[in-house]
């Protein structure tokens, strides 16, 4: 009997290896271990072995059984594997075929720029605001020590409206805006649109300033420096070098322009820099006790800082872009880069 | 402005390089935009003459020049055609080098051997162009070392003088500057003139408080010849063109010293009698830039007996001015008030040397002293006579009052953040003229900075300067300022921007200034038109009152460039006038413009991906709903005029219109060489952003399932869905949560005047779990209902 077991186990064997399909592993699994399989049929024969040998063929029997369904199961598992691996190889696209991506949409590179000058000042506690473009003489100039008989008006190429306005040749005007409906401490940063008679390479008759204000009780230049360097360095590097030199704003005394070391030649000179190795980034100063004085502030109280930068500048250095008029051309394949 | 290195170091010793000094210029507020090293290598050139000129027997355009340079003599070959026998000319010798680096040596031309070369003012580095060799006045010394005596070597820097620093604007002020800046000794000697007696009338009047010192000084024979080699060479260096001799001193005056001079001629001013007042408004003048200027009574002018003569400070008349038959002359020198010569220069469009050394300031002190030195030249070089000086001034003026400061060093320290020594603070300002008083506490402002040193600011500038602006510490002020978050309105603007791009729309940044045909088809020029009054350009001409144009023009620009596919938008301001003449009215705009289809390839994408009315109107609407916009209505009339007029919707809010979508109308396509269709989408942002929307509050919603009922109907083509939704919206019951349109379609089978509908509509209670019976029976009602309400039939 035993030898009938072990034919049926090896017979099970042969042909489970030999099933190709599903369907076929169950009439198998019929075929032997069935109700009316040949198992069932050889298990019949037990009645007439020695009650001895009963349980070790029995024992033997249920083994081989166990066996066989492991081993069925395993084969479904294989199987199904299969079945799966050429339904789905059916299904085969072109994946090198190209990408439906939306349409190019970008930030315009200006717009970027001012978004990250602004993000540095107000991560130092700095507040935005803003100011309208067209401004009266009063606040563009007036306020801001810039009497109409001033040679500093030369600075400043000015567009004038029919209804008298202006347009404002700086963003400065929202200091004088600001100091006049909030008290000290002031401390605001100010992008906007600003505007110029001139335009040429690097001259476009509309740009970009973001102004800085901070108003307090004993504000001093070096505070001014130490502020300007830690936002020249989070912009340009943390090794940038950065230069501090006198110069004349109507309404700031000191003044100071700021360079920073040639972001193109880091410094050995080129024709960026004019061959100096530096490049004005930043004017700056401490605020003009008679700006102070127009928004009826005691100078002698209050004093503070203002800096103003042009942002087409700082974009074109970080891009490497040498014409200012790309910037308002707004051609696609100039836009697409940023 | 150009200053001569040669020029400086006649008032200061120094051995620094060019470099080395624009350095220290601009460290100490001087901007040195730049150096030019004129001349650099230029040596060996001599004076000679010309003592015979001999033909050249192989060559028809040399000739054989023998030049004597006093000692020896030199055969040189030339071809130039100006040379004649007894000029005196540069000629370079074998070993000399000229400008442009070329080594001279002996050489043989077509036979005939030749020492050297006769040198032409290019090849001396000091003309881009000349004719010919270069022929020196008569009375040039012969075998001189022509390089220094010609000032052929020099470097020019060219500085930018900012406003405050009119002090600057001269050889003598930038070399006060730089000894105190080098700290090294500046020499000023002190002018000596002869004066003879008083032959000639003059009489001097000042009627203008604006004028607080006008001297006039007779100068008599004097010849009107050319100026000697030196003084052209500093003037041209200079960027000044010498004229005569006459011109070319009160020229170099003004460069010397900063004080602008005018000569009158003495026989062509009537009277001899100089008034200084303002003009009769319409008074009319020919000034030497030969124009008819009308002049207005603001202007200060120098007057005559017959009239004006001169607008101060600004430039002379015609009439009285120096001709090549003038003898005598009026020298004038004199301080105008820098508002008054501004403002009469900017009117007139006159900007001259004089006026804009004016206008930032001249060292009244120093106006005579300026005088006689130009005195001392037209005795020195033109052989002239001079009369006694008149001088008329008015010493209470406020121009001559010397401001005193209180000197406090600690306030100083304060305000720069440092910590510099009284000691070195009272060497800085005393260094650079500052008078301290005896008790250190005041301190006088020296003449030249009358008008730019006010206050304990301005010394500390002053000092920090000239300690450098590197000795200063840099720090982080340490106080904190509470931070106010951003507008609302900014914040908006960003969210819009940013779901835009990142619906693959190009962000762009146009100027607000455009061409006003550019408003054509879109908006209608009205009285509210903001317009310059000085464009650069047409294209730039008026302040856009509506986003449209600006976004039009770039999509415009691209399509030409064969981009595709363009989406555009732009956030800007737009500005009309207001009214009462009060301040012009500002507000931000949306407008996205958008053409054509992604690129896909599959035949079935390509019509899901068309452009449609009902894209734009997402798109709209999820931009209100970016903004928590709620309760906005559309309406269909009237329509825009830019829009295609049945194919667009004007959404409202409060009665205000809040945004537009549609598509461009085609007559403004083709107005702009559009060939596609543009889809156009706007939002006017200050309206959509006035209310700001108070933080949402949560409502309950039902837990309990849903049951969906759907609709089909079979509805005539006129009727529109919006009628269809509202009625039903009308009708329903509490229980229906939401209605929404699931299939739409017009086909031949249902006939041309109708088209199918199909509504869903979800059922659901706050309360209980709805019975099929309740569902059915709210349902059947609301069918009924619809129908017999509007004339649609269930299908
Ligand atoms: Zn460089």
């Amino acid at each position: 009997m035993q030898s009938l077991l072990d034919a049926l186990h090896s017979d099970a064997l042969n042909e489970l290896t030999s099933i190709r399909q599903l369907s076929d592993l169950d009439s198998l699994k019929t075929l032997y271990l069935g109700k009316k399989g040949k198992l069932t049929d050889i298990l019949q024969g037990l009645g007439k072995v020695s009650a001895e040998e009963r349980p070790r063929l029995g024992q033997i029997a249920n083994t081989i059984k166990t066996d066989l369904l492991t081993r069925l199961e395993q084969k479904r598992d294989e199987l199904q594997k299969q079945e799966w691996a050429v339904q789905l190889q059916k299904e085969a696209i072109d994946t090198s075929l190209p990408a439906h991506r939306l349409a190019i949409g970008k930030h315009h590179p200006i717009n970027k720029t001012i978004d990250d000058v602004v993000d540095i000042f107000t991560r130092l506690g700095f507040s935005v605001e803003t100011g309208p473009d067209i401004e009266s003489d009063y606040y563009n100039f007036e306020a801001l020590n810039i009497p109409s008989d001033h040679p500093a008006r030369d600075m400043h190429d000015t567009f004038y409206l029919n209804t008298g306005y202006l347009l404002r040749t700086h963003t400065s005007p929202v200091q004088i805006r600001t100091m006049e409906v909030q008290q000290p401490p002031v401390k605001i940063i100010v992008p906007g649109k600003v505007y110029r008679c001139d335009a040429d390479v690097s001259h476009s008759p509309v740009f970009h300033q973001v102004e800085g204000l901070y108003v307090s009780k004993n504000v001093t230049f070096s505070q001014l420096k130490g502020t300007l360097e830690h936002f020249l360095r989070a912009l340009f590097g943390p090794e940038k070098s950065v230069r501090f030199r006198p110069s004349y704003f109507p309404f700031t005394e000191p003044s100071t322009e700021v360079d920073v070391a040639c972001v193109n030649c880091g410094g050995n000179g080129c024709n960026v820099c004019k061959h100096t190795g530096w490049l004005e980034i930043l004017g700056a100063g401490l605020v003009n006790r008679n700006v102070l004085k127009a928004v009826n502030l005691d100078p002698d109280v209050y004093t503070g800082f203002a800096f103003g930068m042009g942002i087409e500048r700082i974009a074109m250095l970080r891009y490497g872009i040498s014409d200012i008029r790309l910037f308002y051309e707004n051609d696609y394949r100039f836009l697409k880069q940023f | 402005m150009k200053f001569s290195f040669n020029w400086l170091k006649t008032f200061i010793n120094t051995d620094l390089s060019a470099s080395d000094i624009a350095d220290k210029l601009s460290s100490a507020g001087l901007e040195v935009e730049g150096f030019e090293e004129i001349g650099k290598g230029l040596t060996g050139i001599v004076t000679g003459k010309i003592q015979s000129i001999a033909k050249h027997p192989n060559a028809d355009r040399l000739v054989i020049t023998q030049i004597f340079d006093g000692t020896d003599t030199h055969q040189i070959v030339t071809g130039a055609t100006n040379v004649f026998e007894g000029a005196i000319v540069p000629a370079s010798l074998p070993g000399a080098v000229l400008a442009d680096g070329t080594k001279i040596k002996k050489g043989v031309l077509r036979g005939v051997d030749s020492y050297g070369m006769l040198c032409s003012e290019k090849e001396l580095g000091i003309a881009d162009e000349s004719h010919g060799i270069w022929i020196l006045p008569e009375d040039t010394p012969l075998g001189i070392d022509f390089v220094d005596y010609a000032l052929l070597k020099d470097v020019v820097f060219d500085i930018s003088i900012l406003p405050n620093r009119g002090d600057c604007q001269s050889i003598v002020g930038l070399a006060r500057e730089l000894s105190v800046i080098l700290d090294t000794p500046l020499s000023l000697p002190e002018p000596v003139i002869t004066e003879s007696g008083k032959t000639l009338d003059l009489t001097v009047t000042i009627q203008d408080e604006r004028c607080p010192i006008y001297t006039a000084r007779v100068i008599r024979n004097v010849t009107i010849k050319p100026s000697p080699l030196w003084m052209q060479r500093r003037l041209q260096v200079s960027g000044i063109r010498p004229i005569n001799l006459a011109v070319d001193i009160t020229n170099y005056i003004l460069l010397e010293w900063g004080q602008p001079l005018h000569a009158f001629d003495y026989h062509r001013t009537a009277g001899a009698q100089i008034t200084v007042r303002s003009a009769h408004s319409g008074e009319k003048l020919t000034a030497l830039d030969a124009a008819d200027h009308t002049l207005e009574d603001t202007m200060l002018m120098i007057c005559d007996q017959s009239g004006p003569i001169a607008i101060a400070g600004v430039m002379g008349g015609e009439r009285s001015g120096i001709a090549d038959d003038t003898q005598d002359i009026i020298l004038e020198a004199a301080y105008f008030h820098p508002g008054s010569v501004r403002k009469a220069a900017s009117k007139l469009g006159l900007r001259s040397e004089s006026s804009v050394r004016f206008e930032k300031g001249i060292d009244i002190d120093q106006v005579v002293r300026s005088a006689n030195r130009a005195a001392q030249l037209f005795q020195e070089l033109a052989g002239a006579t001079l009369e006694p000086i008149m001088i008329k001034s008015n010493p209470s003026a406020e121009a001559f009052q010397k401001r005193t400061l209180t000197l406090d060093p600690a306030k100083l320290n304060q305000l720069l953040g440092t910590d510099y020594p009284t000691q070195d603070i009272l060497d800085i300002l005393q260094k650079l003229g500052f008078h301290l008083s005896q008790d250190q506490s005041d301190i006088t402002v020296p003449s030249w900075r009358h008008l730019d040193i006010l206050g304990t600011p301005d010394l500390a500038e002053e000092v920090a300067r000239l300690k450098g602006f590197d000795t200063i510490p840099s720090v982080l002020p340490t106080e904190i300022v509470l931070g106010t978050p951003p507008t609302h309105v900014s914040k908006q603007i960003a969210k819009l921007e940013n779901f835009l791009v990142h619906t693959g729309i190009m962000q762009l940044n146009t100027y607000t200034m455009i061409a006003q045909k550019d408003l054509q088809g879109i908006v209608e020029p009205g009285p509210d038109l903001l317009v310059l009054n000085n464009p650069l350009s047409p294209e730039h001409a008026v302040m856009r009152p509506h986003m449209l144009p600006s976004v039009l023009k770039i999509l415009a620009y691209n399509v030409k460039r064969q981009a595709d596919r363009l989406s555009v938008f732009e956030v800007g301001k737009t500005f009309h006038k207001a009214q009462n003449s009060q301040a012009p009215l500002e507000s931000v705009q949306l407008v996205a413009l958008i053409t054509g289809t992604p690129q896909v390839y599959f035949q079935a994408e390509k019509a899901v991906n068309t452009l449609d009315f009902y894209k734009l109107k997402g798109l709209w609407e999820n931009l209100a709903d970016l903004l928590d916009l709620t309760g906005y209505t559309a309406q269909t009339e009237p329509a825009p005029s830019y829009l295609h007029p049945v194919r667009q919707l004007t959404y409202l809010l409060d009665g205000q219109s809040v945004g537009e979508v549609g598509f461009l109308h085609p007559e403004l396509l083709k107005e702009w060489d559009l060939g596609t269709e543009v889809g156009y989408i706007s939002l006017n942002v200050t309206v959509a952003t006035a209310k700001q929307k108070a933080t949402p509050t949560y409502t309950h919603f039902s837990k309990h399932p849903s049951t969906r009922r759907d609709i089909a109907l079979l509805a005539p083509k006129q009727l529109p869905y919006g009628d269809l939704y509202q009625t039903l919206q009308e009708l329903k019951s509490d229980l229906v949560q939401e209605i929404f349109m699931f299939d739409y379609f017009e086909s031949e089978k249902l006939g041309p005047d109708n088209k199918s509908v199909a509504v869903g509509m979800i059922y659901q209670a706050t309360d209980k779990t709805l019975s099929d019976e309740e569902v059915n029976q709210a349902h059947e009602t609301l069918c009924r209902q619809l129908t017999e309400r509007l004339p649609v039939h269930l299908r």
